[in-house]
């Protein structure tokens, strides 16, 4: 397990994978968009998956993304994972 | 809360209760992700023969994924070159022809005996075992030794074969992540390359068993390309593979947790036929199949539109209490006539006469020989499939 995540820190690495995939600036990411309004669908949202996995060292699987489907509700399930609460 | 949730952890113990919830609140039930899931017995039934579904969705989806992916500097082709002719994912009229091709080439069903000797040998070499497990010792190897012996590969291949057909068995899942593809990748270039090297001793030194019947066959009717070919054997090898380890497996854990059901074969083994439909019915490995709608349609006063993506739970509508009295509970001696465990319509399981027949002579040895097995952990570890759902371990002792 990786030590305990800032909120502010998890969503700053979403907003930068999103931005680096769909090559948008990483100050247009808003994060109350849908994931799927970015264009994510089954495929590209398993690179997603993994990028997030590696780096936060976590499981997780792709139905996540329709159960938090913006960057706010899922930074703040991640910070809850993470932060075990 | 979604009604959905297959990949929870205790859904994946025990999907039945969210298949039950489903089936009696919403059985025609729009997932977050936008797919169907469908748990009646009569609309999975009718979606099943209906010309207006299709299949394919997966063959699609990897073409789209290796598409992707060779962005990310990843291969997965050999992905695609595996299940490219998986009768199992093409729709009409291609899938029509490649049916009759290999109903043509397979005229050679007598395997009983040959089942029966397998069944010895792994007699021989679990006899005694302090760490027997069904699922290891007994469920696993079976299927790959009977279908190796069909197709007329050397016996002495199936522990490799075994080990591909169960990596690669996890593209027909309904969700792959990249770790998956990864592993998927690695026995579709093993199997190929395998197979590959079969085409060509066959090609040199003739042979036998059902490749070397359908190599034959071919050259005077489909003239499949060598590639097609290889994925026409990758199928048959894996497709009654997972499957017979699960009518197996599962059936005997189901047996061992159902005493009076297991006692009721054990006094009378001659319904033992009825049984096997029974376990199928009840617990059968195949819990998913996917389909694509052709055109907009209205199900349940649902309008599925075209191009959506069903989830058909097989093992939800066998279950389904309007088709099946009590169909939550395990009777071997109901008549389950038409349960969906080996699917409907035009993509009805080609080899469901031979996971019946290893599935009985394989219950037929232990209920005969061994009628007060115990298996030691009755709560065991599913494999990481949802839709084909089989025990990755069962460790027994044979009283």
């Amino acid at each position: 397990m990786k030590n305990a995540e800032k909120l502010d820190d998890i969503t700053k690495f979403l907003k930068e994978i999103v931005s680096e995939e769909i090559k948008e600036p990483v100050e247009s990411i808003g994060e109350d968009q849908h994931f799927f309004e970015f264009g994510f669908d089954s495929i590209n949202s398993l690179y997603l998956m993994e990028r997030i996995e590696k780096h936060f060292e976590i499981e997780i699987n792709q139905l996540y993304f329709w159960d938090y489907p913006t960057i706010r509700s899922f930074s703040e399930f991640l910070f809850q994972e993470k932060n075990n609460l | 809360m979604s009604l959905w949730a297959p990949l929870d952890p205790e859904n994946i113990s025990n999907p039945y209760p969210m298949y039950r919830d489903l089936r009696l609140n919403d059985p025609v039930y729009r997932a977050s992700s936008g797919e169907w899931i469908i748990t009646r017995y009569e609309d999975v039934r009718s979606i099943l023969k209906s010309p207006d579904f299709r299949v394919g969705n997966k063959r699609e989806w990897m073409d789209r994924g290796i598409t992707y992916f060779k962005h990310k500097e990843r291969d997965f082709t050999a992905i695609a070159d595996a299940i490219n002719t998986f009768i199992l994912l093409i729709d009409p009229p291609r899938h029509t022809e490649l049916r009759k091709f290999v109903i043509r080439a397979w005229d050679d069903k007598e395997v009983a005996d040959q089942i029966r000797q397998h069944i010895e040998e792994l007699r021989k070499g679990y006899f005694g075992r302090a760490d027997f497990d069904f699922i290891e010792h007994f469920a696993r190897p079976l299927p790959v030794m009977t279908i190796a012996r069909i197709l007329g590969i050397p016996i002495e291949d199936c522990q490799e074969l075994q080990n591909w057909g169960f990596s690669l068995v996890k593209v027909l899942d309904l969700y792959n992540k990249v770790e998956d593809l990864v592993r998927i990748e690695k026995a579709s270039s093993d199997l190929i390359r395998y197979f590959e090297d079969h085409l060509v001793k066959l090609k040199d030194h003739g042979g036998e068993g059902l490749i070397s019947k359908i190599v034959e066959l071919n050259k005077t009717t489909l003239r499949l390309s060598d590639k097609e070919l290889i994925s026409i054997c990758i199928f048959l090898l894996i497709a009654g593979q997972e499957t017979t380890v699960g009518l197996i497996g599962t059936g005997l854990r189901n047996l061992f947790i159902h005493e009076d059901q297991r006692k009721k074969l054990t006094d009378h083994p001659e319904i033992m036929n009825l049984a096997i439909e029974e376990l199928l019915r009840f617990d059968g490995p195949v819990h998913l199949l996917g389909r694509i709608a052709k055109r907009n349609t209205v199900l349940n006063g649902h309008e599925i539109r075209e191009g959506d993506t069903l989830t058909l739970c097989i093992a939800s509508a066998n279950r389904d209490e309007s088709k099946y009295e009590n169909g939550e509970k395990l009777r071997l001696d109901r008549d389950p006539r038409n349960h969906l465990a080996f699917g409907a319509g035009i993509h009805f399981c080609l080899g469901d006469w031979l996971a019946k027949l290893q599935g009985a002579m394989a219950l037929e040895e232990i209920i005969a020989n061994h009628p007060d097995y115990c298996v030691r952990d009755t709560t065991p570890d599913w494999n990481n499939n949802l839709s084909i759902r089989t025990l990755s371990s069962l460790p027994a002792i044979l009283n």
